[in-house]
């Protein structure tokens, strides 16, 4: 057991040493604080430093930017605003662009018909012709074309195309409208609903006039359109305007050159005939010089 | 290198027509008045797309379309029929005879060349 000596000296040693402790922590403790210190006077400096150079600048530039984004946006909206501009014209062009493409379409369906038409004058090819183009211009395969007859004044059927179950000599009694064209020589077509494509009575949906020196000598009556057509569309009116006068002077050549054959082949026909007769007594033959001789000759 | 496009109707004003229609598109057009016609003139120079109507003397141009889907040389030839039956009975029957397109008469040149751009680059 330790005496009271031995207590007190290892009492007086503990204490030495937590004071050595306690003054070791506090000197520690003043090295921590003049580091804070010192960094908050770092702190202060870096941020001094940086208001003055960098972080101006870089407001600066915000700035500079934003005027730039401002307008570039300006810039743009009138960008947007041109394309528009152009897009409308280019949609205008486009339009415009179809619109003569379809006109030039037209035109080529006008021109292939009266060349078409004008390009024989054999009266069936012409017949021919005219059929093809009501087929496949206009779009009709129900049709009849009937033309005057100069001897009694009745128009005779001459063609027809897919109406054989109503086909006739002349114009039907009934058919009010190709009897009206053919004497007034008025062209004649139905306003037909969406859809229509023929009368559900039978009769005609257009009678064009066939009109050649101010004289209507026919008429075709088209009965119905084909399935794909959606009524008669501007080209049509044009079509039917073109048949009435071209198809008109087609067919009153082409009939013109085979009366004019006719005539030719009479004729030689009767010069053949009369080279056949016998030659004419020649009157100052010595040998004849009685009728009777005249007669035997 | 030019392009070859045949036209095949009996009709010689269609023909006409279309040629007209296709005349300034630097293709080159050659014409035939039937199916028999037409398979003559495709054995002597291939053509690049035909344009064909189904209405014909000899041969109808379903039947053409046929012999030439059956045909090795042939059967990539692009075909176009250019019929006045719209009907859907018709075309059923085109189509199940090979056809590519099928358009109905009368023609519209911007409709007749966008069909034929969708063969011919």
């Amino acid at each position: 057991m330790k005496n009271d000596n031995e207590v007190t000296a290892d009492l007086i040693e503990r204490f030495q040493n937590s004071k050595e402790f306690t003054q070791e922590l506090v000197t520690e403790y003043e090295n921590l604080r003049r580091a804070v210190v010192q960094l908050r006077v770092e702190k202060r400096q870096l941020e001094q430093e940086l208001c003055g150079t960098e972080v101006g600048s870089l407001k600066v530039r915000i700035k500079q930017l934003e005027f730039d984004l401002a307008a570039q946006h300006d810039k743009n909206q009138e960008m947007a605003a041109n394309y528009a501009i152009a897009d409308r014209e280019r949609r205008e062009f486009e339009e415009r662009y179809l619109d003569v493409e379809n006109q030039n379409s037209d035109l080529v369906n006008l021109f292939i018909a009266a060349q078409q038409l004008h390009s024989t004058i054999d009266y069936a090819e012409v017949i021919t012709i005219l059929k093809d183009v009501v087929i496949n211009m206009v779009g009709s395969e129900d049709f009849a074309i009937y033309m005057r007859d100069t001897r009694d004044d009745r128009a005779r059927l001459i063609a027809h195309h897919g109406i054989e179950h109503r086909c006739m000599d002349s114009i039907a009694s009934g058919d009010i409208r190709s009897t009206q064209t053919l004497s007034t020589g008025k062209m004649w077509v139905a306003k037909l609903a969406p859809g229509q494509r023929e009368h559900l009575n039978g009769q005609p949906i257009a009678c064009i006039p066939l009109v050649a020196d101010g004289v209507v000598f026919g008429v075709i009556t088209i009965y119905s359109i084909l399935t794909q057509k959606d009524g008669f569309k501007p080209l049509d009116y044009e079509l039917f305007e073109l048949l009435s006068n071209q198809a008109a002077t087609a067919l009153m050549g082409a009939r013109l050159n085979a009366l004019h054959k006719e005539q030719e082949d009479d004729l030689d026909n009767f010069v053949t005939m009369l080279g056949a007769l016998p030659k004419p007594a020649p009157l100052d033959d010595p040998r004849i010089s009685s009728l009777e001789d005249l007669i035997l000759w | 290198m030019t392009t070859n496009i045949l036209l095949v109707d009996d009709t010689r004003t269609v023909l006409m027509f279309e040629k007209m229609m296709l005349r300034g598109t630097g293709f080159n057009i050659d014409m035939a008045m039937s199916g028999l016609q037409a398979l003559e003139k495709i054995d002597k120079c291939k053509p690049d797309l035909i344009l064909l109507d189904i209405m014909m003397p000899e041969m109808n141009g379903v039947e053409f379309c046929r012999r030439l889907r059956s045909s090795e040389r042939f059967a990539d030839i692009p075909v176009i029929i250019v019929t006045t039956k719209g009907d859907a009975n018709m075309r059923d029957l085109a189509f199940q005879a090979g056809c590519n397109d099928f358009m109905t008469k009368p023609v519209q040149k911007t409709e007749l060349l966008a069909k034929i751009s969708n063969y011919i680059s």
